[in-house]
């Protein structure tokens, strides 16, 4: 990275991304799992196939937003090995304020009656 | 853990390949790791999931890696970098109009025709029933020993009513016309006397009025009641309100009209091979003229049936099955019966599904040739600006950005071509509708709408796609090297060209041979004769009102003056009454056993195809008598039975003797003494094997239901006043319906087979003229490359008839190794269309040779072209040029 990037500058998240980062808030996880945990809270809706969840982790770690460990060398790499991803604290600011940036979207949205409150 | 099958991880990594390698090195490893645990996650939910996952994961690639491809290199601006691309692309297309022109006009024809198909596809297989919970709907019908799909009887109906644990309704309707008298002209209607959920069942309660009540169809609390259909009652009655509450006089009762049903039902809204929405009127079941009709033993209704949610029809089929079967306990006449549940979806479209299938997969088939024939274009263009593109590498072009633009090429030849194929399909779709047959019975709204757009979309980019990578893999390699230093066009690559030539050349051959079969097969249909003259005769039906025409004495009479009436008008040569005309869909069928010969165990009679016919029936239809005697005015009620048999059945029954005077008896008549032989017809379908014909005399079982059929001197459609004129002078109130020639019945026989053969031709003809300019590419592009060394040949005294001797001979050479290929390929499809053809088989040698005549004709007048051009090579400019 030239510079420190700023978290300005990666807004708006894409729906996907912001759904891995939501993902890796509770912890570390490898990439069956951020899909399942996606799958899950959008109760279906967001069904990540390799090549979508793959390219938006790369997209991720390329901003800084997302760090990744890959298995050692020595380690029993069981039947497959498997790169596990975490949110830097970048991330975690980055999906912190696009949440921030969403609920006053819908603030918004409710102020003028859009939104039925429950 | 369990294994993921070798052949799915081979899947995914081909598939893998498809992204640019800096990626697949990166996180293939990983993909491929989630692919697995995605396949051991969907494999526990059955085959279905497993396709869904396939299709996903197709999907995933399909949208990722052109994307990653066209991923602009981190360095460059964005935008900058594409929009260069598109103008690059643009240019460069525009350089060489004559490959744009045939590129997107070759793109078009295939995308275009695939659309069109699509589009029939879409608004038949595709589209789901009109009814709520249309995947629960199935028709239930009786099985016998002999006959997998028997009418069931109302008592049997009860028993599964009142037993059965897996339907939510069982609806019983037997369909018949009903005669509307005593308000204006005397009308046919289609009547269905039904069971009181069946408007709930279909989803189409009454728009005005109410439904049917339970009590108003049971037989002991029946009310006589009547609900019109929507189109009915407009087209008849104005639409007007008023008529609710009112009397008709239906088959010569009076029916309150309690109801009118919504325009759900009209029927332009019915499916294909539908017939619920074709009703005019329906009535409660009890309603139905036959006194008897509601008896064990009188299997003739049909039965609607919806089934609880998750029961399915096999399930639903052993529940019925057992019920009927411990009912045959109490009823010996119910031993061997049981239960077909059908769902709805396949009874309607079982029929139109295969011959659909197979266009569309002609279809498919002409636009891999033609994704083929772009790929080939590309690739010869490819090789021609391999300088253009080594310049490029060698000023620092990184591989992946010549990708992107050979890619953004194609991508707009594929977006030129999918608009250029909207436009042919728009077309194309007009002229499909217009040659179906009318039995194809297409919904009235096939068109091109947005779902088919997105279809259009995705096979045009899709396409692009297929043929544009290959060609720029391959080209983004330049040999830089070697194409600076002007060594002159590199033969690499050459093979690879030939090998697609060939396939599409093949897969021609085997859309060839599909169409030569089923153009074969329909000649078949056209040239079959029915054993009769089918030209000069009308044909006609009505049914007398039992209320009117109570007693076999009346009918009769009612026959007897219609038939000279009808004999008396003038241009009519004679005429004659039948239970049922041929080709007309009705028919009789039953059981005959000969007497004096030792009966076959009961249920094991052979069967016979059987008709009442009036004098003169044989005479009329043209059908030679053979021995014996035509029915005759003695023939009467009260008289001895008698009947007239065919050839086919005087041969089976009595081998060598003489059948007159001898005696059969067949269940709906007793015993008949046989008075004559007739020849033998066709009398369902053209495709019909020869088989028992049994003929008994009308006047002697008169029934209300009568065909009759006049043979004219002239145009027989010309007749129709007079004849309609001839039936009112006897009875003024009598309807009658479908009066049409005997000649139009027939055409909707042939139709089908003949509209199927005349569109695979015209697919086969598209592909074949495709494969033949592929040929002709690849042929004038190895001359242009071998210019300087044919003309040193010619330099050198070769004659002109040698140097077009070669270039055709290698073009044939292709066009042979194709011949082989297709028929191979051929052989392998034959198993999709043997259903589908008549009279022809699926090697006919005759079909297989005139394919292969035709592809090889066209080859070579492919291959000729460059060859006369070759020859024609003057060898001092030819020495001069470098080949390019």
């Amino acid at each position: 990275m030239p510079r420190t990037p700023k978290i300005t500058g990666h807004f708006p998240l894409r729906p996907v991304e912001f759904h891995i980062l939501l993902a890796l808030a509770e912890g570390e996880r490898h990439g069956y799992a951020i899909r399942q945990e996606a799958a899950a809270r959008s109760a279906g809706e967001v069904l990540l196939e390799a090549g979508t969840l793959y390219r938006a982790l790369r997209r991720l770690l390329g901003a800084g937003l997302v760090a990744e460990r890959r298995p050692d060398a020595g380690e029993d790499p069981g039947d497959e090995r498997r790169r596990t991803y975490r949110l830097t604290d970048l991330g975690r600011q980055a999906a912190a304020a696009e949440a921030e940036r969403m609920a006053a979207l819908v603030d918004a949205a409710r102020r003028r009656n859009l939104v039925v409150k429950s | 853990m369990t294994p993921v099958p070798r052949a799915a991880v081979a899947f995914y990594r081909a598939l893998l390949r498809l992204y640019p390698r800096e990626l697949r090195e990166d996180v293939g490893d990983e993909m491929l790791a989630l692919f697995r645990d995605r396949w051991r996650e969907e494999r526990g939910r059955g085959r279905l999931a497993l396709a869904g996952l396939v299709a996903r994961t197709l999907l995933d690639v399909l949208r990722n890696a052109p994307a990653e491809w066209l991923r602009p290199d981190p360095e460059k601006l964005t935008m900058d970098a594409l929009l260069q691309d598109l103008r690059f692309a643009v240019r460069s297309l525009w350089r060489r109009p004559g490959f744009l022109v045939v590129a997107v006009l070759t793109l078009a024809l295939g995308v275009g025709a695939n659309t069109a198909i699509f589009g029939i596809v879409h608004a038949t297989l595709l589209r789901p029933l009109p009814y709520p919970d249309e995947d629960r709907l199935v028709m239930v019908a009786s099985t016998t020993e002999t006959s997998r799909r028997s009418g069931t009887s109302y008592p049997e109906l009860l028993d599964w009513r009142q037993h059965n644990r897996s339907f939510e309704a069982l609806v019983p309707v037997r369909g018949q016309s009903v005669n509307l008298t005593g308000a204006g002209d005397p009308e046919r209607l289609i009547g269905a006397f039904v069971g009181h959920q069946l408007l709930g069942v279909l989803g189409a309660p009454p728009l005005m009025g109410r439904d049917f009540r339970p009590e108003e169809c049971e037989p002991a609390t029946h009310e006589p009641v009547a609900i019109l259909n929507y189109h009915f009652w407009q087209r008849r009655f104005g639409a007007d309100p008023a008529l609710l509450g009112t009397k008709l006089v239906l088959n010569g009762r009076s029916h309150t009209v309690i109801g009118i049903v919504g325009p759900e039902l009209h029927p332009d809204k019915d499916p294909p091979n539908g017939w619920f929405h074709d009703t005019d009127v329906w009535m409660p079941l009890p309603s139905f003229p036959n006194a008897r009709g509601l008896e064990r033993g009188q299997n003739e209704l049909a039965i609607l049936g919806k089934l609880r949610p998750g029961v399915t029809p096999q399930q639903a089929e052993a529940d019925l099955t057992s019920i009927t079967q411990a009912a045959a306990a109490i009823h010996p006449e119910e031993v061997g019966r049981g239960a077909a549940v059908i769902p709805l979806r396949e009874l309607f479209l079982g029929d139109v599904r295969p011959p659909i299938l197979i266009l569309f997969g002609a279809v498919g088939l002409v636009l891999l040739i033609a994704c083929v024939n772009v790929a080939n274009l590309l690739l010869a263009r490819a090789s021609q600006r391999e300088k253009e593109l080594a310049v490029r590498a060698a000023l620092g072009a990184g591989r992946r950005r010549l990708v992107r633009q050979l890619l953004t090429e194609s991508l707009l030849l594929g977006v030129f071509g999918g608009l250029a194929g909207l436009a042919v399909s728009v077309w194309a779709l007009k002229a499909f509708v217009a040659l179906a047959p009318a039995s194809a019975d297409l919904p009235s709204d096939v068109a091109i709408d947005v779902t088919v757009m997105l279809y259009t979309l995705a096979i045009a980019l899709g396409t692009a796609l297929l043929f544009g990578v290959v060609p720029a893999l391959k080209a983004s390699r330049p040999d830089v090297n070697g194409a600076l230093k002007n060594a002159g066009p590199l033969a690499r690559g050459h093979r690879f060209r030939d090998g697609l030539v060939i396939a599409e050349a093949a897969l021609s051959l085997m859309l060839l041979v599909g169409a030569g079969l089923l153009l074969r097969s329909a000649m078949n249909f056209a040239q079959a004769s029915p054993g009769f003259r089918t030209d000069h005769l009308l044909q006609f039906q009505f049914r007398l009102p039992p209320s009117k025409y109570a007693t076999p004495d009346r009918i009769a009479a009612m026959f007897r003056a219609a038939q000279e009436r009808l004999e008396a008008v003038p241009g009519v040569e004679s005429a004659a009454l039948a239970r049922a005309a041929p080709f007309s869909g009705n028919q009789g069928g039953g059981r005959y056993t000969i007497v004096g010969q030792p009966p076959p165990p009961p249920g094991k009679e052979p069967a016979a195809t059987t008709n009442l016919v009036s004098p003169g029936w044989f005479r009329t239809l043209g059908i030679p008598l053979l021995a014996g005697r035509d029915f005759d005015a003695t023939d009467v009620l009260g008289a001895p039975p008698v009947a007239v048999i065919n050839e086919w059945l005087a041969r089976r029954a009595w081998p060598g003797e003489n059948p007159i005077g001898k005696r059969l008896h067949w269940k709906d008549t007793g015993e008949l003494t046989v008075i004559g032989v007739v020849g033998d017809i066709r009398h369902g379908s053209l495709s019909e094997e020869p088989q028992a014909q049994i003929y008994a005399a009308h006047a002697q079982f008169p029934m209300i239901f009568t065909a009759v059929v006049v043979r004219t001197v002239g145009d027989p459609l010309a007749a129709i006043p007079a004849v309609r004129q001839a039936i009112w002078s006897v009875d003024p109130e009598q309807p009658m319906w479908q009066l049409r020639s005997m000649e139009q019945s027939l055409e909707r026989h042939r139709a089908p087979s003949r509209s199927l053969g005349l569109l695979t031709s015209i697919f086969a003809g598209v592909a074949v003229v495709l494969s033949g300019i592929g040929l002709y590419g690849v042929m004038s592009y190895a001359v242009a490359q071998r210019t300087r060394e044919i003309g040193i040949r010619i330099a050198l005294g070769a004659p002109a008839g040698r140097v077009i001797g070669d270039v055709v001979g290698r073009g044939m050479l292709l066009a042979a190794a194709a011949v082989v290929l297709g028929v191979l390929g051929a052989a392998a499809l034959q198993t999709v269309l043997r259903g589908l053809l008549w009279g022809v088989g699926t090697m006919d040698p005759l079909a297989i040779g005139g394919a292969a005549l035709v592809l090889l004709g066209v080859s070579f007048v492919a291959a000729y072209v460059p060859a006369r051009r070759a020859a024609r090579v003057d060898p001092v400019i030819a020495l001069g040029a470098d080949g390019q």
